[in-house]
C-alpha cells in the first residue's frame, strides 16, 4: 500500500473465528493492524496480539484507554488513538477483532481436516496424495499448474482468496502484462496483495471492505478489468455443467488464459463457505479439476469431481445474489 | 584485505606518512600522524573563523559524483561529499552566502503529467500536493541544525527561500555561553528536504573554543551518507527516494567502504555526524577493535565523558568520542541490524578500522567544556503531548501522509506556543507502527522517559527517537531567542509528507 509504512500488515490464522459478515467499522482498522498484527503475531515488542481477543475485554480496553482511565508510558499511544472513536466505533472494533470461539480451538478442526489423506468425504483428491500428484502428470490439461503454482501465496486475509487468486494469477503472465514495482521487491515488478488495491479498484470496494467482506464474482471481474488483462465472468446458473467445463478446459488450454473459480467449499466436503482459488489443471480420466487452494493453512491444492464442483459454483452468493461460477483471464 | 595503496603506506611507515602530502589533513596537530595519508580516510575541506568571523561560500549543484564507482547524479555542496566543515568559536559570527547553482525547477503544468516524454523529476513541482509531498527539488535554504542561535532573519530561518539562480547571504551570531561540539549545516526547504539531504547537501559545523584540542590528540571527523545507489538520478525520482525499501549506500567523508587506521593505544577524537534522510546507523566500538569514551551527543558535551561500547546513531545525530585502539589487525566498522518498527535494517560492513601494532596511549582528551544544567520538575511550567501519526492522502507519494497533532505540515498553525524563559515537558506519542527520529531546532532538549519508563541519565540531545508504538518525553528550556521554528522527524521522507509542525516562542 506504501513505502513509507514499510509493510502492510498480514493476518493469516488469528481470525479464524471472525465472521465476514460483520459490519466494517467506521475507523481504520489498518491502524490497528499496523502495529497489532503481522500475520497474527505482533512484532513489536510491547504490542499484543488482539485478534481472537474477547470483545468484551476489547472494548473495556478502548474504554478505558478513551476516559484515560488507563493512561502513561505506551498506554499513552492507544490513548491518543482511542479518544478519536465513538462508542459506536468502539463497539465496531471490538467486534471486528474480538471473537467468541477461539483460535486454539478453531486451528486444529481444519488441520485434521486436512491431514485426511482424501478429503473430508473421500470424495476429493489432494494434490500433496500420490494419486494427486499422478494426476498432475497424467492430465493432458496441466500448464497453466506449473505457471501459476510457483506464484501462489496464501490468502492474507480470511477474506482475501480472490485477491490472492488475481496476484498468483496475474503474477504468472510475468512480463506479459504490466505489473506495478511493490516496495518491498523493489525494483522487481510483482503483483501483491496489497498493490492489487490501486485507485480504480478501491472505487470498486475499498481494502477495508474487502477484510471485511470479501469479492463477489462480478466485482472479481471489476478488479480484473483495471489491471491490464481482460476478464469473462461465466455465472454457473446460466451455463451447464457441460459448459461450465468447457469454459475451463479452454481456459487450460490457452497459454494466454487463466481460469480463476469461485465456489462455496462446504458443497464439496470442505470446511468453509463461499471460496475463491485458481484453477490449474484438468484429469479426463477422474473428470475433475485442480483447485489451487490459497487458503494453504487450511487445505493443500485438491481435485474437486467436475459434477460436485458444479454443484458448488451453482450455490448462490448472498453478497451478490447470484451464483458462483469462473472468471476466465486474458491477456490483451 | 589490503589495497596496494594501503600496503605501501603500512611499508613506509609513519615518518614516511607525514612527508607526504598532506591531502584533506584538518589540522597542524594532525601532521605528526598517519590520519588522512594514503589508505586512510581524510576529513573533509575545512573553513574557519578567523578574528571572530567564518565567511563561506556554499554552492549546491547537480552534478555527477562518483560513489562505489559508479557515477550519480547527486546535489551537493561545492562539488563536494560531504560539503566543508565549518570550524568556528562560540561569539563568533558565521557569514555564510548561499548561491543556489542547482537547475531551474521544471514547470509544473498537471496536464503534462502523464507525458511520456517527461521525467518524474520535471513533473515534481507544487501541483496541489499540499504539504505532504515532494515538490521544488531545486529550491533550497539552510539550516544550522542544533546550533542555539536566533531563528528569525538571516540567522536560522528555515522559512526562508532560496530559488534556483538565487543567492542569499546568511549571519549567524553565535552566543558566548554556545554548547561546545559537533552540529552541522543542511538545507530545510520543506519539499526538497529529502531529496537535498539524502543526496549529500550536509556539512559539520564544529563549536569550539581556540585549546579545545590539545597537540597530540587527532581529529577525524566521520560524516556519514546514505545515497541511493538503485540508479543514477534516484533522487529525482519522488518514488525512489521516498521508498523506504530503496537501496542505501553507505559513506564516509563521501567514500565508500573506506579504511580508517590508528596504532594500537592511539588515542583519535571521532567527530560522527549521521547526515542523511533515512537509514538508522547502530555502532559497536568494541566490534572495531576500540575503546570508545563519550564526549558529547548532539553537540551538548556530558557531565563526565563516559565509556560506551555501542551507539545508535539516529538520522542527524552527532556524536564525539574519544576512540582507542585496543585490538590489533583488520576490523569491521559495521551498521549494526537494527529495528525499524516491522521492518528489519541488515547488519552492513560500512567501513574498516585498521588498529596497527605498536602505538602508546596518549592519555589525552578535549578540553571539558560546560553541559547546561539540569531540567528540574519545578522548572517546568507546561506539559503538552505531541501525538505523531499517519493517514491516508492520495495527494502524498503511496497515498501516506504523516500528521503531527492529527494534521500534516501546515505552516499557517502554531499550536505549540511555549513562552521564552520558560521549559516545558513534552510527551511524543508515535500512533505509528514506525520509530520516528523527532528534532526540534534552536533549542537542545532532555530525554526524560521512553514508552513511560525514565531515563536515569536524562541525555541531551536535538533528535532522538521516538519508539514505534511508544512514547517520548522530553525537556526542553526555551532561552535567548523567541521567534518561529519548527520540529519534525528526521525521516526526512516523512517530514516532506506532512510529519512537521510549528513552534513560537513567545516573548
Amino acid at each position: 500500500m506504501s513505502l513509507l509504512r514499510p509493510t502492510l500488515p498480514a493476518l493469516a490464522l488469528v481470525v479464524l473465528g471472525a465472521s465476514p459478515a460483520l459490519a466494517a467499522p467506521q475507523v481504520d482498522a489498518q491502524t490497528c493492524l499496523s502495529c497489532h498484527s503481522v500475520d497474527g503475531v505482533a512484532q513489536i515488542d510491547h504490542i499484543p496480539i488482539i485478534h481472537g481477543q474477547s470483545q468484551t475485554y476489547l472494548r473495556n480496553a478502548l474504554h478505558a484507554y478513551k476516559s484515560g482511565q488507563r493512561s502513561g508510558g505506551t498506554a499513552d499511544v492507544m490513548q491518543a488513538i482511542a479518544q478519536q472513536l465513538s462508542d459506536a466505533e468502539i463497539d465496531q472494533l471490538a467486534g471486528f477483532f474480538g471473537t467468541e470461539a477461539s483460535v486454539v480451538s478453531a486451528a486444529p478442526v481444519t488441520h485434521l481436516v486436512k491431514a485426511s489423506a482424501e478429503g473430508a468425504d473421500g470424495r476429493l483428491v489432494y494434490l500433496t496424495t500420490e494419486e494427486g500428484g499422478a494426476r498432475v502428470v497424467q492430465s493432458r490439461f496441466n500448464h497453466d499448474y506449473f505457471r501459476v503454482a510457483p506464484y501462489l501465496e496464501s490468502e492474507k486475509f480470511l477474506t482475501f482468496c480472490s485477491i490472492a487468486s488475481m496476484a498468483a494469477v496475474l503474477n504468472s503472465y510475468e512480463d506479459a502484462v504490466q505489473r506495478p514495482i511493490d516496495p518491498k521487491r523493489y525494483p522487481y515488478p510483482y503483483f501483491t496483495q496489497e498493490n492489487l488495491f490501486n485507485a480504480a479498484n478501491q472505487q470498486v470496494k475499498s481494502f477495508e471492505g474487502v477484510v471485511t467482506d470479501g469479492l463477489t464474482l462480478d466485482e472479481i471481474g471489476q478488479y480484473l478489468t483495471h489491471l491490464d488483462v481482460q476478464p469473462t465472468t461465466v455465472f454457473a446458473d446460466e451455463n451447464d455443467e457441460a459448459q461450465m467445463r468447457s469454459v475451463i478446459l479452454d481456459g487450460l488450454s490457452d497459454p494466454n488464459s487463466r481460469v480463476i473459480l469461485n465456489y462455496n467449499r462446504g458443497i464439496v466436503g470442505q470446511d468453509g463457505e463461499g471460496h475463491v482459488s485458481p484453477i490449474a489443471a484438468y484429469h479426463e480420466p477422474s473428470d475433475s479439476v485442480l483447485v489451487l487452494d490459497v487458503a494453504g493453512y487450511k487445505y493443500p491444492p485438491a481435485w474437486i469431481p467436475m459434477p460436485l464442483l458444479y454443484k458448488a459454483m451453482l450455490d448462490k452468493d448472498s453478497a451478490s445474489n447470484r451464483s458462483r461460477g469462473l472468471a476466465l483471464v486474458r491477456t490483451f | 584485505m589490503h589495497n596496494r595503496r594501503q600496503i605501501l603506506a603500512l611499508g613506509a611507515g609513519g615518518a614516511a606518512l607525514g612527508a607526504v602530502a598532506a591531502v584533506g589533513w584538518s589540522g597542524d596537530a594532525l601532521a605528526g600522524f598517519g590520519l588522512g595519508g594514503p589508505g586512510d580516510l581524510a576529513n573533509p575541506a575545512e573553513i574557519r573563523s578567523e578574528a571572530g568571523v567564518l565567511r563561506a561560500t556554499l554552492r549546491p549543484t547537480l552534478s555527477q559524483a562518483l560513489v562505489d564507482d559508479k557515477p550519480r547524479k547527486l546535489r551537493r555542496y561545492n562539488r563536494g561529499l560531504p560539503g566543508p566543515t565549518l570550524r568556528v568559536h562560540p561569539g563568533d559570527v558565521m557569514e555564510i552566502r548561499l548561491e543556489n547553482g542547482l537547475p531551474q525547477n521544471p514547470l509544473a503544468l498537471p496536464e503534462l503529467a502523464d507525458s511520456p516524454f517527461l521525467s518524474a523529476a520535471d513533473l515534481c513541482g507544487p501541483q496541489g500536493m499540499g504539504h505532504v509531498a515532494p515538490h521544488d527539488l531545486n529550491t533550497t535554504n539552510l539550516h544550522f541544525h542544533g546550533m542555539h542561535v536566533s531563528p528569525k532573519g538571516a540567522s536560522d530561518n528555515v522559512f526562508l527561500t532560496v530559488e534556483p539562480g538565487g543567492a542569499f547571504n546568511y549571519r549567524v551570531q553565535i552566543p558566548q555561553n554556545h554548547p561546545v561540539g559537533s552540529f552541522w549545516y543542511h538545507p530545510h526547504w520543506h519539499g526538497s528536504v529529502a531529496a537535498q539531504i539524502g543526496s549529500g547537501m550536509a556539512g559539520l559545523i564544529l563549536v569550539e573554543p581556540e585549546d579545545y584540542l590539545p597537540a597530540g590528540l587527532p581529529e577525524r571527523q566521520i560524516v556519514i551518507q546514505t545515497v541511493i545507489g538503485s540508479d543514477a538520478a534516484a533522487f529525482d525520482d519522488p518514488r525512489q527516494f521516498m521508498s523506504l525499501g530503496a537501496p542505501r549506500i553507505f559513506t564516509l567523508n563521501g567514500q565508500y567502504r573506506p579504511t580508517l587506521r590508528l596504532r594500537q593505544g592511539e588515542r583519535q577524537f571521532w567527530r560522527m555526524l549521521l547526515a542523511n534522510d533515512f537509514q538508522f546507523c547502530p555502532l559497536n566500538f568494541k566490534a572495531m577493535g576500540l575503546g570508545a569514551i563519550l564526549v558529547g551527543r548532539d553537540g551538548i558535551p556530558l557531565h563526565e565523558p563516559k565509556p560506551v561500547d555501542s551507539l545508535l546513531l539516529s538520522p542527524g545525530n552527532r556524536f564525539d568520542v574519544v576512540v582507542e585502539g585496543l585490538a590489533p589487525g583488520l576490523h569491521d566498522m559495521e551498521r549494526q541490524p537494527y529495528r525499524h518498527g516491522l521492518v528489519d535494517l541488515d547488519a552492513r560492513t560500512i567501513a574498516q578500522v585498521h588498529v596497527e601494532p605498536g602505538g602508546a596511549s596518549s592519555g589525552l582528551m578535549p578540553a571539558p567544556a560546560a553541559t547546561p544544567p539540569d531540567i528540574t520538575d519545578a522548572e517546568i511550567s507546561r506539559k503538552r503531548r505531541v501525538v505523531l501519526g499517519e493517514r491516508k492522502d492520495p495527494r502524498a507519494i503511496f497515498d501516506t501522509a504523516f500528521t503531527i497533532d492529527g494534521q500534516s505540515y501546515d505552516p499557517d498553525t502554531w499550536h505549540l506556543t511555549p513562552k521564552l524563559d520558560t521549559a516545558e515537558e513534552w510527551t511524543f506519542v508515535n500512533t505509528t507502527a514506525y520509530p520516528h527520529p523527532m528534532h526540534i531546532h534552536i533549542n537542545p532538549f532532555q530525554v526524560v522517559a521512553i514508552n513511560g519508563k525514565p531515563v536515569a541519565e536524562r541525555p541531551w540531545h536535538d533528535t532522538f527517537v521516538v519508539p514505534a508504538a511508544g512514547t517520548l518525553t522530553i525537556r526542553s528550556r526555551f532561552e535567548d531567542f523567541d521567534g518561529d521554528f519548527v520540529t519534525h522527524c528526521h525521516i526526512l521522507p516523512h517530514e516532506d509528507a506532512g510529519m512537521m509542525m510549528n513552534v513560537r516562542i513567545l516573548p
